[in-house]
């Protein structure tokens, strides 16, 4: 292990120069022959029963082949979890992003007149906008066949918080609520489907997050058996979670539409139509209530979060489950009741987005630590010291933290003296004259990897070495533009001792790939590590007990360097060479390697258990300054440390430590959908405002490692964490800087100046 | 609240809205002329009918993904004349297709009008710098373009050149409502002439927007106060931008500010004379209510800070 060559280096990536110089085919780049385009026509009005279509001018219009509705898809509806979103809308549309028509045409051009000549006539309907709303027991339905809008609640129970808050000195009660977050990829979504190619009834290529849910999705649409249909993942322009159930969408569209015309079609969306169809990150409306002794111990804490769920159940069952295992945050609290809710509205549907259920709880859970300091008279970091976990500490669930190494007071330690944060403290506490203020504000967390008790948590991977020498790795694990294909080659070149210009990772293709789970939770280098690092073990023994055979060698051989070696160093061949020799020997070179995550569990009733098995731990720090006469807040300087385990790639580490920042920065000072009654407004990246290179702080990522005992060389994970600490920190920052602390998100220049945003009701 | 889902709207802002409303007059055109005389014939001819791109940083989002509606182009970036900028003893001349790169960098424009060289530095990022031009966002006439309320504060005239002759107006008479001006059809905007301020000048220039970059401002501020030996305030200026249906001058502010010591100066009052003066308006860049309480108080820092100055 102390002699790594690949890993935990910071190799270039795989696929950087294809990407750089323009080379890389991303989804709308791809063209076949007699290829169609299609297009969607979505709904006027955010909840209206659709009384009439005529499709009738849209199907005369010259170029047009193929006019569709609902009521011509084999099977309408689909769902990863809960299999109740549409395909397309039939009776009446639910949310603003409802497609009722798509069509496909000879040119771009052509389908875009006709769809305008599809004539829908609409009843409109009063929606219902609010989750708070929609939880009432009298609330009209948004789904028909159900008895209530609520899509899931997870309870979690331990000790008595009545007893608890009995023995506190202090409670505070607190109420706080995030918004509606845009994915942003670069790329919108692509998609183009071939019907009756190689051997399938449809091959869908394109920019999907998850293959195999792409896959169930479309074969459930086609009513078509697993094998029929086949994903092939292009390069991706970002997903950040959110090439998901709206990808489905458009592959089931598309080859619906393929199958009826025996031709491919391609669907590729504007930015309009993706800010406006695709799911977002949830709202969450949060109560919290803590108790705590005039020591500063946490006696209890009692937590109710509301997720708008929006038109479909989407993600929401799981989204919100995450946010019930670490709504306490990492602080050890011995009386918990804690109640997490999904309800359906007529809104944009919620998925999945980088963080998934955290980002909400983070927020409101870390901005009421420092405001409980602050009413005890401590510095925040102390009341955070007095709490959090430490080796051997157990969960709200229970859970004893003995498997790894609980990093929690490494990780505030480092982004302490990182960012001079007790000198900074003391400075930016005292009164500050002029108009710009400055302050200081941390955040703290523990993060389940993977999937955890969601779903079965296992992934394959294949290693196969070629007569030449050089590898091709397959796994069903998606490079999502996060350097998955670099961080597995680098696994694989470890174990074999192959330089990484010898391997080439595939794109995920679902006919050759092992099912491997979703591309989700943080959790591909943890599981397709696993995978491949397994894979290439076997190959590797394959390989010596060649070469013992082959070469007359003893003992211990090495892989290093592109070649074989004895354990006194001496060279026996090249590694190229062996593989010729063994493949004409007749022996086989490759190897699938299936990895299943250690075992967890999960009460559904009490929410005891052990819902990850394992954590990791992250602490990041904003310094900022707020102009008190305009409310503009600018982040100067972030600390982020992070404990990954073991990073595989330290730059790529850091390339997410930095992604992450930014986005937190972007979500908790300006992103704003412009939400009103189920309407978006803001559709394009002109009022949807993400953070420019002039907005960004000075970034410090710090990685911290502690080799976890499942991991491969010891890895956790990255993605993720970085994104869920962000807008509590800048939050504590704001108040200390200008004494006024913050309930609600986004810290636009009218919440900071005027305490509230003047553009929303309320 | 908003009646129907924007994708079966129009999606885009507009920017300029005159030009969207061209008769085609058969024959596509691309008229880039090399001279003045040249450009002014082809604007006689087509008139609105040939649209006008100096940088183009506004017209080609106006048109995004729909060019083709462009009927015929008349490109002024091959004439050498429109992007001069000239210094006399009296006057500070800029041609109209400067762009605002060259006039952020331009010493002399750093040490005579700090505030729009300033201002040139904060519009959009460092392409639509290079891009634009200060004629093109002049003749945008948006609330909110950036160099506009500092060549209001610095007292700027417009040139308007057409066939028949020259028009000469004072900035703010150029404007007539949120991207309308008085412009005709036959004219082109060709320079900018600025009387060269004097050594007893103080400015504030501050653009606030939601992000540092690629923002369209929520409000701007450019404050110029000239004074006497004594201190004593012989002439000021305060100018702002989207906050009205045009970028203006509060003329209250100078009468105010006028023949009062500068250091004596009741800020405050100053502030509340301002925002009686502006007639803001919700939208998505800022509410009504934000943009008063920031108009009082960056014009109560302003005067503060320049009082404090001498």
């Amino acid at each position: 292990m102390n002699d790594l060559k690949q890993v935990n280096k910071s190799k270039k990536r795989v696929d950087a120069k294809a990407k750089v110089t323009g080379k890389a085919k991303f989804g709308a780049d791809l063209k076949f022959a007699n290829m169609l385009y299609g297009k969607v026509v979505r709904t006027k009005y955010p909840y209206a029963k659709i009384k009439n279509v005529d499709i009738s001018k849209a199907e005369a219009y010259p170029g047009v082949e193929v006019v569709m509705t609902a009521k011509d898809i084999p099977n309408n509806t689909f769902g990863v979890i809960i299999q109740n979103q549409r395909v397309l809308a039939e009776d009446e549309a639910i949310y603003i992003g409802d497609g009722i028509v798509m069509l496909a045409a000879e040119s771009k051009e052509a389908a875009e007149e006709a769809a305008k000549l599809v004539e829908i006539e609409y009843e409109e309907l009063k929606g219902i906008h609010d989750p708070l709303e929609s939880r009432k027991p009298d609330a009209q339905l948004v789904m028909e066949g159900t008895d209530s809008n609520q899509v899931v609640h997870h309870p979690l129970r331990k000790g008595d918080v009545e007893t608890g808050f009995a023995e506190a000195d202090l409670i505070l009660e607190r109420e706080y609520s995030t918004h509606y977050i845009e994915h942003a990829y670069l790329e919108p979504e692509a998609v183009t489907v071939v019907p009756n190619e190689r051997q399938t009834l449809v091959s869908v290529y394109g920019s999907v997050q998850n293959p195999y849910a792409t896959r169930d999705a479309v074969a459930r649409v086609l009513e078509a058996d697993l094998s029929q249909v086949r994903i092939i993942q292009d390069n991706m322009g970002g997903s950040f979670g959110g090439k998901d159930e709206n990808i489905s969408s458009m592959a089931a569209r598309a080859a619906v539409m393929a199958l009826e015309t025996d031709r491919p079609v391609q669907m590729v969306n504007s930015r309009e139509e993706s800010i406006i169809e695709s799911y977002k990150r949830h709202p969450y409306n949060l109560k919290y209530k803590v108790g705590a002794t005039k020591e500063g111990k946490l006696t209890a804490m009692e937590i109710e979060a509301v997720a708008d769920s929006g038109a479909y159940a989407c993600q929401t069952p799981f989204v919100t489950w995450r946010s019930v295992v670490q709504a306490t945050g990492p602080y050890e609290v011995p009386n918990v009741k804690t109640d997490t809710y999904g309800f359906y509205t007529n809104n944009p549907y919620t998925g999945a987005m980088r963080g998934y259920g955290s980002p909400p709880t983070c927020f409101a859970q870390e901005s009421l630590m420092d405001e409980l300091a602050e009413e005890l008279g401590m510095k925040p970091d102390q009341l955070r010291e007095k709490n959090m976990y430490r080796q051997g500490s157990h969960t709200a669930s229970n859970q004893k933290l003995d498997n790894h190494t609980v990093s929690l007071q490494e990780v505030l330690d480092k982004a302490k003296e990182s960012i001079n944060y007790d000198k900074k403290y003391e400075e930016y506490s005292k009164e500050q004259t002029g108009e710009k203020k400055r302050g200081i504000g941390l955040a703290i967390s523990y993060r389940g990897v993977s999937l955890g008790a969601e779903a079965i948590d296992t992934t394959g991977g294949i290693v196969a070495v070629q007569k030449d020498g050089s590898i091709i790795l397959y796994c069903g694990l998606a490079e999502n533009g996060q350097g998955l294909r670099t961080v597995f080659s680098q696994v694989v070149g470890e174990e074999l001792g192959v330089n990484l210009d010898r391997i080439t990772y595939m794109e995920a293709d679902t006919s050759v790939a092992p099912e491997s789970g979703s591309t989700v939770a943080s959790r591909s280098t943890f599981m397709g590590g696993n995978a491949l690092k397994k894979a290439a073990k076997n190959v590797k023994e394959t390989m010596i007990e060649f070469a013992k055979e082959e070469y007359g060698v003893e003992g211990e051989i090495i892989f290093k360097d592109n070649a074989l070696y004895t354990d006194s160093g001496k060279k026996i061949e090249d590694f190229s060479k062996v593989a010729s020799d063994a493949f004409h020997s007749g022996v086989f070179l490759s190897s699938y390697g299936w990895y299943k995550a250690p075992k967890i569990s999960w009460d559904e009733e009490t929410g005891q258990g052990r819902p990850y098995f394992t954590y990791v731990y992250g602490c990041q720090i904003a310094e900022v300054e707020v102009d008190t006469g305009t409310g503009q807040v600018k982040v100067l300087n972030m600390a982020a440390a992070h404990d990954v385990g073991k990073a595989i790639n330290p730059a790529n580490v850091r390339g997410q430590i930095y992604g992450g920042v930014v986005m937190a920065v972007g979500h908790a000072l300006m992103e704003d959908l412009g939400f009103s009654d189920g309407f978006i407004n803001h559709t394009n990246f002109d009022e949807y405002l993400i953070p420019t290179a002039k907005d960004i702080p000075d970034i410090d990522a710090i990685i911290v490692e502690n080799p976890d005992p499942a991991g491969p060389y010891g890895a956790k994970s990255i993605g993720e964490p970085t994104v869920e600490l962000g807008g509590a920190a800048i939050n504590n920052a704001i108040a200390l800087a200008t004494g006024e602390r913050h309930y609600d998100l986004p810290l636009n220049l009218e919440r900071v100046l005027i305490g509230r945003d003047l553009s929303r009701e309320g | 609240m908003q009646k129907e889902s924007k994708l079966n709207a129009e999606n885009r802002q507009k920017t300029s809205g005159r030009g969207s409303n061209k008769v085609p007059i058969g024959s596509a055109d691309f008229l880039a002329p090399e001279s003045l005389e040249k450009a002014l014939d082809y604007r006689k001819r087509y008139g609105f009918e040939a649209t006008v791109i100096a940088g183009g940083t506004d017209i080609m989002v106006d048109y995004f993904e729909r060019l083709y509606e462009v009927n015929s182009w008349l490109d002024l970036n091959k004439i050498e004349e429109l992007k001069k900028i000239e210094i006399n003893d009296e006057e500070i001349i800029i041609g109209a297709t400067a762009t605002h790169k060259r006039i952020a960098e331009h010493p002399d424009l750093q040490k005579y009008l700090p505030m729009l060289a300033h201002a040139s530095s904060e519009v959009g990022a460092w392409q639509i710098q290079s891009r634009g031009t200060i004629g093109g966002n002049i003749v945008t006439s948006s609330p909110a373009g950036d160099t506009l309320a500092p060549l209001l504060a610095y007292d700027a005239k417009v040139v308007l050149q057409s066939k028949g002759g020259n028009r000469i107006l004072d900035m703010s008479d150029f404007f007539i409502g949120p991207k309308e001006n008085v412009e005709e059809s036959d004219e082109l905007l060709t320079k900018i002439i600025i009387p060269k301020p004097s050594e007893n000048i103080l400015s504030r220039w501050k653009k606030v927007g939601k992000r540092k970059a690629l923002i369209i401002s929520s409000l701007t501020m450019a404050i110029l106060i000239e004074i006497d030996n004594d201190g004593v305030i012989e002439n000021a200026r305060a100018c702002y931008g989207a906050v009205a249906p045009t970028p203006i001058e509060v003329k209250n502010v100078g009468d105010y500010l006028k023949n009062q010591k500068l250091k004596e100066v009741d800020a405050k009052k100053v502030g509340e004379i301002a925002v009686a003066g502006i007639s803001p308006i919700d939208d998505i860049r800022g509410t009504e209510q934000y943009r008063r309480q920031v108009t009082h108080d960056l014009t109560v820092n302003a005067i503060k800070e320049m009082a404090e100055e001498i």
